[in-house]
């Protein structure tokens, strides 16, 4: 069985994909290594004779103005689907066998846009014009032959891809692989054809099959079937669930925030009539705003912690309100660029409770002019048919989950999106860096693992009061001098007496651990000179026991252990 | 269609409507619960009896469990409905919320700042089940009427500014709600009032050790059955719900009668 297949294929996707995201010059030779190995080459860099597999140094000893990019298969898949969605303008259905490759059935296709020839400009024509990206269109009789085909952009005409594929070497099995470990198997079966003197398609499709099962296996059988242009299946089309998007311009560029949730609630009312209107449901809910100034602030909602009526116009308004509210009044300015600096300063500000989930980045207090929209969107992504989605095994949302989250999103509602905080422990070595808080509703995976040993952690128990705002304090020996640490990370004398300034009483030292020493990220902050943090518990005599942080000769109270 | 069929398929929608708010707890619980599962779908006559309707009783609320080191003062658990003062210890706090929550119940903090979420994690409180109300601002008995409506253990801090008057509608709603008020400042009407006396905490010496552990008393005073002054020894932090705690030095394995003896 064969189906008339048609392939598109865009060479060296992850360089190109890595290139596209990095914004390297396309001039420049790269290669997406792994940490280990070169996994794939421009073609530039090939041509100065870089390959898979080398080494770092020895692909930058080959070319030393190689641009290494690093592998990211989130990457692959997501800047794919804009090319699959420019091929989809021409044809109804394609199945993305995987990045940088789909495939769809000629058939109707070639029909509707005249013949195969036609079918491939148009593809060709509609990818570089939507992606800017180059792609090879091959069609046959086949899934290998098609592939192969369109690394030429050839046709091959109905019936003689078996006669196609003859010359070819078994090698060229590997390209109609999915996933790297099928790929690793099929690189194995390779091998042993080479070995056992089958070196072409042909010799391999020649073998009759009962012979071919019996000493192959499941996979030699796979594999002679595409030598011989054939295929398994046809192609799985998918069906195109595109993400429901609704806009509006603002035009007078809108500054107020209850004028700019007027629109959102126009938005909203609209964007839930879709979604009733095609009966799905979104897992995730995007509000995206363009200011005067160009800059594109997007914050991302998940809605299926929502309990009921989640997705409710109402709800949808109350999260654009929160939304505009962080960005009209300048607090929490999250553009593309300043994303990275806010999940910086987000790491080394939790655990304080405080408001500073929305952090700023640090001297935009003054020189950010109060901002005014112009274009506001709603995007209901991870869109599916409403009522498909599966709730877990065990211990799924029950009555109190769901009473829970009702709750907390109507407490929400009253003191705004980041007035509710959930948290979740992640890695880290001092109090505030073991814990990763957020907004209720958008719950994100902690960005360090916590099954580290994160050598250096401060041992349990942890204090059960963090202090805000750490409070100064002085800290003497038994002689009443300034006890300090210093550069070797040696106290200059024993703790006697800890005062809390400036007109604190003294409190005398029982007795004391540590100090834990941390420099920890000093590589974050370029410029400043590696400063050593050292943490002191402290018990006294009256029972109490604090933990205290020396930086830079300064003492502060960061926690007490009551 | 007939018109039966039409009645008939109400009447199924309704039962099924009340199961599912009876499963998911949504609305009043039903005095009596009627068998609606295994009531076949087309007996109609059953569900167009009223059936009588009372709020959620605290009596139908098995009580939250308590650490076992205090036990001793709070016999009876941690009543659903009830305001618990817990005051002079953080920790304390920590580990009564951590038992609470220990069988999948809900909890909030608000106007808490300062917990130390770690400190809670350690205690042996789901994280998962955990949101914090940092600052609830001027709009606090607001926000705690709404959470004491969905969630089990609403632990009140300084943070909520609240007048007395609050505080005795908030205490009324958590009864009627079903949901155990933790507070840890002085609340009028408390029923009972854990306060920690001074810790002492050991483990640390001259530059060596780390802190390990406190010794608190804490005191109970209360209303009820609670209004006679107990007091107990406590080592914080209590050991997080769900490990073993061994009862003490000795561990006596029971001798099953008529076990082989040694004899003569």
């Amino acid at each position: 069985m064969s189906t008339r297949t048609t392939v598109v294929w865009v060479p060296d996707w992850p360089v190109v994909a890595a290139m596209a995201a990095d914004e390297v010059p396309v001039d420049a030779p790269a290669a997406v290594h792994d940490g280990r190995r070169v996994t794939a080459v421009s073609a530039l860099a090939r041509a100065d004779g870089v390959r898979r597999g080398m080494r770092r140094r020895q692909a930058q000893g080959v070319c030393p103005e190689l641009v290494l990019l690093p592998a990211d298969d989130a990457r692959d898949v997501r800047l794919f689907e804009p090319v699959a969605a420019a091929t989809e303008t021409v044809v109804a259905g394609v199945e993305v066998t995987r990045p940088g490759l789909l495939l769809l059935p000629a058939g109707g296709a070639a029909r509707y846009h005249g013949s195969e020839e036609a079918l491939a400009e148009r593809i060709v024509d509609a990818v570089a014009r939507a992606t800017g990206h180059e792609c090879g269109v091959g069609t046959a009789d086949g899934l290998l032959a098609a592939v192969l085909a369109a690394r030429s952009g050839a046709v091959v005409e109905p019936g003689v891809s078996g006669v196609f594929l003859a010359p070819h070497g078994v090698t060229e099995l590997v390209h109609a692989t999915t996933t790297p470990e099928q790929a690793a198997e099929v690189a194995r079966l390779v091998d042993l054809l080479h070995r056992l003197g089958l070196r072409t398609l042909g010799a391999f499709a020649a073998l009759p099959a009962p012979d071919v099962h019996a000493r192959f296996g499941r996979l030699g059988t796979w594999a002679r079937t595409l030598a011989r242009g054939l295929d398994e299946r046809p192609p799985a089309r998918r069906r195109p669930e595109a993400d429901l998007e609704v806009s509006t311009e603002l035009d007078p560029p809108v500054d107020r925030v209850d004028t700019a949730t007027f629109a959102g609630r126009r938005l909203a009312e609209q964007l839930h009539a879709d979604l009733v209107a095609r009966s799905v449901t979104c897992g995730r809910l995007q509000v995206s705003a363009r200011t005067d100034d160009g800059t594109e602030l997007v914050r991302t909602w998940r809605t299926d912690l929502g309990g009921w009526g989640a997705m409710a116009a109402a709800r949808i308004t109350d999260r654009i309100r929160w939304q505009l509210d962080g960005w009209l009044t300048a607090s929490a300015v999250a553009t593309a660029r300043d994303r990275r600096r806010e999940a910086w300063e987000r790491d080394r500000g939790v655990g304080s409770g405080d408001r500073r989930v929305d952090v700023r980045a640090p001297g935009d207090e003054d020189d950010l002019a109060p901002v005014a929209l112009v274009r506001l969107t709603l995007t209901a992504l991870d869109v599916a048919p409403a009522g498909a989605e599966a709730t877990q095994l065990w211990g799924g949302p029950s009555g109190g989950d769901l009473r829970a989250h009702r709750a907390l999103e109507r407490a929400q509602s009253i003191v705004g999106g980041p007035g509710v905080l959930t948290a979740t422990l992640q890695g880290g070595r001092d109090v505030r860096d073991q814990v990763h808080v957020r907004p209720w509703g958008e719950q994100s995976d902690p960005p360090r693992p916590v099954d580290r040993p994160w050598p250096g952690r401060l041992p349990d128990p942890a204090p059960a009061t963090v202090l805000v705002d750490p409070a100064r304090v002085e800290v003497r020996d038994v002689d009443g001098a300034p006890v300090r640490i210093d550069r070797r990370g040696r106290l200059s004398g024993s703790p006697g007496t800890v005062r809390v300034q400036p007109d604190g009483d003294d409190r005398a030292v029982a007795g004391w651990a540590g100090p834990w020493l941390l420099s920890d990220r000093w590589w974050a902050h370029p410029g400043a000179a590696p400063q050593v943090r050292g943490h002191l518990q402290v018990a006294f005599d009256d029972g109490g026991a604090v933990l205290l942080t020396h930086t830079d000769g300064v003492w502060t109270c960061e926690a007490d252990y009551d | 269609m007939t018109g039966t069929s039409t009645v008939d398929r109400a009447a199924r929608a309704r039962a099924a409507l009340a199961a599912a708010e009876l499963r998911t707890g949504a609305r009043t619980v039903l005095s009596e619960v009627p068998p609606l599962d295994t009531a076949p779908p087309d007996d109609a006559s059953a569900l167009t009896v009223e059936l009588p309707r009372t709020s959620l009783l605290t009596s139908e609320r098995p009580p939250l469990p308590v650490p076992p080191p205090l036990a001793e003062l709070m016999p009876d658990g941690l009543r659903r409905g009830a305001t618990t003062s817990v005051l002079g210890s953080t920790s304390l706090v920590l580990g009564v919320l951590a038992h609470a929550c220990s069988s999948g119940a809900w909890a909030v903090a608000v106007g808490h700042p300062r917990l130390g979420l770690l400190a809670a994690a350690q205690a042996g409180v789901d994280l998962a089940r955990f949101a914090l109300v940092p600052d609830p601002g001027a709009d606090a008995a607001l926000v705690l009427a709404a959470l004491v409506d969905g969630i089990d253990v609403v632990l009140v801090g300084p943070g909520a500014p609240l007048a007395d008057a609050d505080r005795r509608r908030l205490s009324a709603r958590a009864r009627e709600r079903g949901a155990a008020l933790l507070t840890t400042t002085t609340w009028p009407g408390a029923a009972v009032v854990l306060d920690a006396g001074p810790a002492r905490w050991s483990g640390v010496g001259a530059g060596d050790g780390r802190l390990r552990t406190s010794e608190v008393q804490v005191r109970r005073t209360g209303r009820g059955s609670a209004a006679v002054p107990t007091s107990v020894d406590v080592v914080l932090p209590f050991a997080p719900p769900g490990e073993h705690v061994p009862r003490g030095p000795v561990r006596r394995r029971p001798r099953a009668a008529g076990g082989l003896r040694l004899v003569g």
